[in-house]
């Protein structure tokens, strides 16, 4: 079913013509969805959560055939991202996108082009710790995985964690990875943990941003979805 | 105010850094092109990457990096998108609209989802089995992308280029992916016109810069 959620800061009525509209369509997953979904709850935006069962990873949602035949998914991949303003709505697909754009809508990307290098530094590392985490758990039977994700942690991601700890230091006096409020780097990196089951403690800068972001989104953590992944 | 400088340090090759030296060819500005050699795929001119590694200034160990600076100050930006999308930004190549953006975000993004393709599919295979990989991959799997890229092109029909009037940050990374797979987009005529717009703009640089396998 599709989960409605009426921000608070809402002030027009749901045919209010000025209002962009927001509808995300992904599995009833975590996965590439997931921080999408972060950014629009932090910044307090109503959307449509739309959910897509898979018969492959066991979970329960809508038919995604239907969709996939409808020539709406551009590279008939999701998540994709409908954005609906001024009574048009244009698609957004690639998460990667998708995530930048609600980031600047939303006033998340820094405050300048060196902030927003160091944002995209951090995004485009964890690009690369999620590909050598699908290359290294997701390609493994199902009950090997548990096994697989505990190895990730100890010999992979702490090549990149150690970068990532290092680059906070350099933002010393704040909570946060850059400047002195959250932005998509933030975001992203706790989204990376919560797919990889760890709060990076054992790394206390990035442990830091992590319980700043897991407070700040209290709220949305506590009532969303139960996803395994 | 003074003006920033910049220096990029790569591999003598095209492959990560290209896109970034597009951009500054496109826009005209000066930056040192520092080349290193990469003896273990042939590349024998250049500097060797040894030193720089053992710097430290490599936050992954890895290049591209680029170092801006500004004043008495420098940043360094590492990972190539980072580097590309830091100076589309700076040189006005990123779109006039998040909107725009966004758009150019979904065919680099695309394209880098083509280009991980080939690479599985072809440049990791040994060098006997790469020449028939390379037809499979072309015949197979870059025309199911090639589409998308076309239908694209088609919601920006009255310009040479994905996005707006003028040439961005997506119109170079496709001429370049394109170049990395060795396509041809002559069956993809809408994206055909934009790579064809962008070789011709860059003609001048295209037919100087270091010659490169890959």
């Amino acid at each position: 079913c599709i989960r409605d959620r009426v921000s608070t800061q809402s002030t027009g009525s749901i045919t209010d013509m000025s209002e962009t509209t927001y509808k995300l369509h992904y599995f009833n997953a975590k996965g590439r969805g997931e921080l999408p979904r972060l950014i629009l709850a932090y910044a307090n935006k109503h959307f449509e959560d739309i959910r897509y069962g898979s018969p492959n990873f066991g979970i329960q949602g809508k038919d995604l055939s239907a969709v996939k035949n409808s020539g709406l998914l551009p590279f008939g991949q999701i998540p994709i991202l409908e954005v609906t303003t001024g009574g048009k709505t244009h698609v957004i697909s690639q998460s990667n996108a998708i995530t930048r754009y609600l980031a600047k809508e939303f006033g998340l990307y820094g405050s300048s082009n060196q902030e927003a290098a160091r944002i995209d530094e951090i995004i485009e590392a964890l690009v690369d710790v999620g590909n050598a985490f699908g290359q290294q758990v997701w390609t493994k039977p199902r009950e090997e995985m548990p096994e697989a994700v505990k190895k990730f942690g100890i010999e992979t991601l702490p090549k990149t964690a150690v970068v990532l700890d290092k680059f906070k230091a350099e933002n010393p006096d704040s909570n946060f990875f850059v400047g002195k409020s959250i932005t998509l780097a933030d975001l992203a990196v706790f989204a990376a943990g919560d797919m990889l089951h760890t709060d990076w403690k054992d790394y206390p800068n990035i442990h830091k941003v992590n319980d700043a972001v897991v407070k700040a989104l209290e709220k949305y953590i506590a009532s969303r979805p139960h996803s395994p992944f | 105010m003074s003006e920033a400088t910049y220096k990029l340090h790569y591999f003598n090759v095209r492959a990560r850094a290209e896109v970034a030296r597009l951009l500054f060819a496109l826009a005209n500005k000066q930056y040192e092109d520092v080349r290193y050699a990469l003896p273990r795929f042939g590349v024998t001119e250049g500097k060797d990457f040894t030193p720089l590694k053992e710097s430290g200034i490599l936050p992954f160990g890895q290049v591209p990096v680029l170092e801006v600076t500004k004043g008495d100050k420098t940043q360094v930006i590492s990972q190539s998108h980072a580097i590309e999308r830091f100076l589309a930004r700076e040189f006005g190549l990123y779109g006039s609209s998040n909107l725009e953006a966004a758009r150019i975000d979904e065919i680099n993004e695309g394209a880098v989802d083509l280009w991980n393709s080939y690479a599985q599919q072809v440049f990791m295979k040994p060098q006997e089995e790469q020449p028939e990989a390379l037809k499979k991959f072309l015949a197979e799997t870059f025309p199911k992308f090639a589409a998308v890229y076309e239908k694209f092109k088609n919601e920006n029909p009255e310009s040479h280029f994905f996005v707006g009037k003028s040439i961005t940050y997506a119109d170079l990374m496709v001429f370049h992916v394109g170049q990395g797979i060795k396509a041809e987009w002559k069956d993809f005529p809408n994206v055909h016109k934009v790579t064809e717009a962008v070789a011709k703009t860059l003609e001048k640089y295209l037919s100087n810069r270091p010659p490169s396998n890959f």
